[in-house]
C-alpha cells in the first residue's frame, strides 16, 4: 500500500492496552508510521488529531463508550479521517451509533495481527470511496443552485429587454467574461439590483 | 595524489561551526583521496554564496538547506537552481537575547523553566506591552530570508499568537555580525549558527535562551549545494564529493580527533576565530551556565541519526513555510521540486559503497513519535523528532497541516501548492 519514494502512511493508534497496540503496530510494520497514543478525554482526542494530522486512527478498546462514538462523530465533521475501531466487546446497538458517526470499519473480536492490514486499507478505500461520493452530491446541490439562479436572471434580462433565451444567456456570460466573475455571480448581482427597484426579480 | 578526476574545483563556506566537515574534508585530505582538487573560499554572506554559485564562480557550497528548494520557485531568488545529496547537519543555531531584554523575560518568567513555550509567552507580553505604550517594536535578526533561522524563529513566534510580520520586525543580518548589531542596539533578538551565541555571551553581548533543537529537536540546517545543470553533467564529481564528506564526517565525529578539529576550524583561513569559542561551539555542552541559561550549546548533529541524508520531507517543511510567509506567491509544483532539489538516490549510492547505513524511505514524518515505516538498509535505531508545539508534519496531509497555521501570510490557494498527498 505504500512505496517508499511516498511519504508514508501515517496511523493514530488509540488504546489504553500496550499489549493490543503492539498487536496492532506489529500489523503494520513496514507498511505504515504508527503513533500509538492512550486513549484519555475526548478532548484530548480532538485535540490530537488536530496537531499530528493522521491519514488514519484505528481505535482498538475493550468496549467503546458513548463518548468515544460522539467525540468521534465531531473529527468525522471537524477533520474527517478513515477510523477503523477493534473492539473486544460491542453490541450491535453501539456499532450502528459508531458507523454513523463515521466509523469506516467496526470490527468486534477481530484483533490479529493479519487483519490489521487488509482492515486498514479497506477502511481507507470505502472512507476515499465515500468521500468522492459526499464530494460529488455537495457539488450537485451547488450545480442545481446556481442553475435556479441563472435560469431567474435570464428569465428578467428576457422579459425587460425582449431578448430571446440565448440572447439572454449570451448576455450574461459576456458581462461574466468581462468582469471576471463566474455567471452565477452575474445573475446574483443581477437578481439583488432588479429586487432593488421592484419586487419582481427578487428571489 | 596527482591523478585527479577533474580542475580544480572551489567549493565556498561561512564562518560557522558547521562548516566544519567541509573544512576537514580539504584539511585531512579526503578530498584528494578521491580525485577531487578542491580549493576552499570563504565566504561573507548567504546572498554572496548564492550568487557565486548560481554564476558557476563555486562549484558547490555550504549552503541554508532551505535556499536549495528555493532555487526552483519562479520568483527572482536565485538565476541558476540548486540540488543536494548530503545534508551537513541537523541543529547548531542558538537564539540569542540581548542583556536588557533577558532582564525583561527573567521577570515574566520568574521561577518557570525556560522552555521554548514559555519563553514565547514571555516575549508576547513584551511585545504586548510595547504596542500598548507604542514603544519601537522588537527587531530580530536572523541570517537569511530563505533559512532554518528565519522559518524556525517564525514558527516558534506564531505558535503564541505572535504575527511575525506585524508584531515584530525580522531583520536580516550576515551571521558574523549580529553580535555587533546587538552591542550597537540594532537587535533585540537573533538566532544564528555556532559558534556566533558562543561569543554573545562570551563578550558579554547577550544570552543565548533557546537551540533550534528546542524548536524542532533534529532540525536540518545546512547542505552541500551544487547547480541542478553542473550536477546532471558531473555525476562522478558530485558523488566524489559526498563520498569525501562522508569520510570526513566520520573523522570529525570521533572523540579523539576533536581538539585538532577545533585547532584546524579555528584557524585563520578558516573561522578565524579563538579555540576556547570553537571548542565549546562543538563540544555540545547541555548545563546551564547561570540560572537556565544554556551556555552557546548548540548540540550539532554532525552525523547521529542519519544527519547525513537528505530527506525529501525536508525540503517539502521548507516549501510550506514559504508559502506560509507569503515567499510563494505563485502556484508551484512542490512534488517537482522536493524531487528533483533532493536526491536521496546519490547518497544511497554512495553510503552503500562506504557501506553506511541509509534509509530506503525518501520520506519521513517529522513530529510523530515513530517517524518512519522502519525501513533502513542496516538494522539501527533513528530518534524520533519533535515540534515544541506538538504537532506533527504528515506530508500526505499537507493541506490541512497547512490550514492548521494559527498565524500566515499565504499569497497562494493552497490547491496550488502543487502536492497532492
Amino acid at each position: 500500500m505504500n512505496t517508499l519514494n511516498e511519504p508514508p502512511l501515517f496511523v493514530l493508534l488509540l488504546d489504553s492496552n500496550m499489549e493490543r497496540a503492539k498487536i496492532v503496530e506489529a500489523g503494520l510494520q513496514g507498511a505504515a508510521v504508527v503513533q500509538h497514543v492512550a486513549l484519555k478525554s475526548g478532548a484530548d482526542l480532538l485535540d490530537k488529531i488536530e496537531r499530528s494530522q493522521p491519514d488514519a486512527i484505528i481505535i482498538d478498546c475493550e468496549s467503546p463508550e458513548r463518548d468515544t462514538i460522539e467525540n468521534l462523530q465531531i473529527v468525522a465533521r471537524n477533520n474527517p479521517r478513515p477510523i477503523v475501531m477493534f473492539v473486544e466487546k460491542g453490541d450491535g446497538a453501539l456499532a450502528k451509533e459508531a458507523v454513523r458517526a463515521g466509523v469506516s470499519s467496526y470490527i468486534v473480536d477481530g484483533l490479529s495481527r493479519e487483519r490489521v492490514l487488509p482492515v486498514l486499507e479497506i477502511a481507507i478505500e470505502r472512507f476515499k470511496m465515500f468521500n468522492a461520493l459526499w464530494q460529488d452530491l455537495e457539488k450537485s446541490k451547488a450545480d442545481l443552485e446556481a442553475r435556479k439562479v441563472i435560469e431567474r436572471a435570464k428569465g428578467l434580462l428576457m422579459q425587460k429587454r425582449s431578448l430571446s433565451e440565448n440572447d439572454a444567456y449570451v448576455a450574461m456570460r459576456k458581462m461574466a467574461m468581462k468582469q471576471g466573475k463566474t455567471i452565477k455571480e452575474i445573475a446574483e448581482s443581477m437578481l439583488e439590483v432588479a429586487s432593488l427597484f421592484d419586487g419582481e426579480g427578487g428571489l | 595524489m596527482g591523478d585527479y578526476i577533474a580542475d580544480k574545483l572551489r567549493i565556498g563556506f561561512m564562518r560557522l561551526s558547521d562548516a566544519a566537515p567541509i573544512i576537514i574534508a580539504k584539511e585531512k585530505g579526503f578530498f584528494a583521496q578521491n580525485g577531487l582538487d578542491v580549493e576552499l573560499s570563504r565566504e561573507r554572506s548567504w546572498a554572496v554564496m548564492r550568487d557565486k554559485l548560481a554564476g558557476g564562480r563555486l562549484q558547490a557550497g555550504h549552503v541554508l538547506a532551505p535556499m536549495v528548494p528555493a532555487s526552483w520557485l519562479a520568483n527572482t531568488f536565485s538565476t541558476e537552481k540548486f540540488v543536494t545529496a548530503f545534508s551537513i547537519n541537523l541543529n547548531g543555531n542558538g537564539i540569542t537575547v540581548s542583556k536588557l531584554l533577558y532582564q525583561q523575560i527573567q521577570e515574566q518568567l520568574d521561577t518557570a523553566p525556560y522552555t521554548a513555550k514559555n519563553v514565547a509567552k514571555a516575549l508576547k507580553s513584551i511585545i504586548r506591552e510595547r504596542i500598548l505604550t507604542q514603544a519601537e517594536a522588537l527587531k530580530i535578526g536572523v541570517v537569511f530570508p530563505y533559512s532554518s533561522h528565519n522559518y524556525a524563529m517564525r514558527y516558534w513566534l506564531a505558535s503564541e499568537g505572535i504575527d511575525p510580520d506585524r508584531d515584530v520586525r525580522i531583520l536580516v543580518s550576515n551571521p558574523d555580525q549580529l553580535v555587533e548589531e546587538m552591542r550597537n542596539g540594532k537587535v533585540d533578538v537573533f538566532c544564528v549558527g555556532e559558534p556566533w551565541n558562543t561569543i554573545a555571551i562570551a563578550e558579554d553581548v547577550g544570552y543565548p535562551i533557546l537551540r533550534s533543537r528546542d524548536i524542532w529537536t533534529h532540525m536540518p540546517e545546512k547542505v552541500l549545494a551544487v547547480g541542478h545543470g553542473w550536477a546532471q553533467q558531473n555525476p562522478k564529481i558530485h558523488r566524489a564529493m559526498v563520498k569525501s564528506l562522508l569520510l570526513a564526517v566520520n573523522w570529525l565525529t570521533r572523540a579523539d580527533h576533536l581538539e585538532e578539529a577545533i585547532d584546524i576550524l579555528a584557524s585563520t583561513p578558516y573561522l578565524g576565530l579563538d579555540v576556547g569559542v570553537i571548542a565549546s561551539s562543538l563540544l555540545q555542552r547541555t548545563g546551564p551556565v547561570a540560572s537556565n541559561i544554556m551556555e552557546g550549546s548548540s548540540s550539532l548533529i554532525f552525523q547521529e541519526n542519519h544527519a547525513n541524508f537528505p530527506w525529501r520531507s525536508h525540503a517539502l517543511w521548507f516549501l510550506t513555510q514559504m508559502a506560509r510567509w507569503g515567499q510563494i506567491d505563485q502556484p508551484i509544483d512542490a512534488r517537482t521540486i522536493v524531487e528533483h532539489a533532493y536526491l536521496p538516490e546519490v547518497y544511497r549510492d554512495v553510503a552503500n559503497e562506504l557501506n553506511i547505513p541509509y534509509p530506503e524511505e525518501d520520506y519521513r514524518l517529522d513530529g510523530a513519535r515513530s517517524n518512519m515505516m522502519g525501513k533502513l538498509s542496516d538494522d539501527i535505531e533513528i530518534a524520533d523528532t519533535t515540534f515544541f508545539d506538538g504537532h506533527c508534519f504528515n506530508p500526505r496531509q499537507l493541506t490541512s497541516y497547512m490550514e492548521s497555521f494559527m498565524r500566515h501570510n499565504f499569497k497562494i490557494d493552497l490547491q496550488d501548492f502543487g502536492w497532492s498527498g
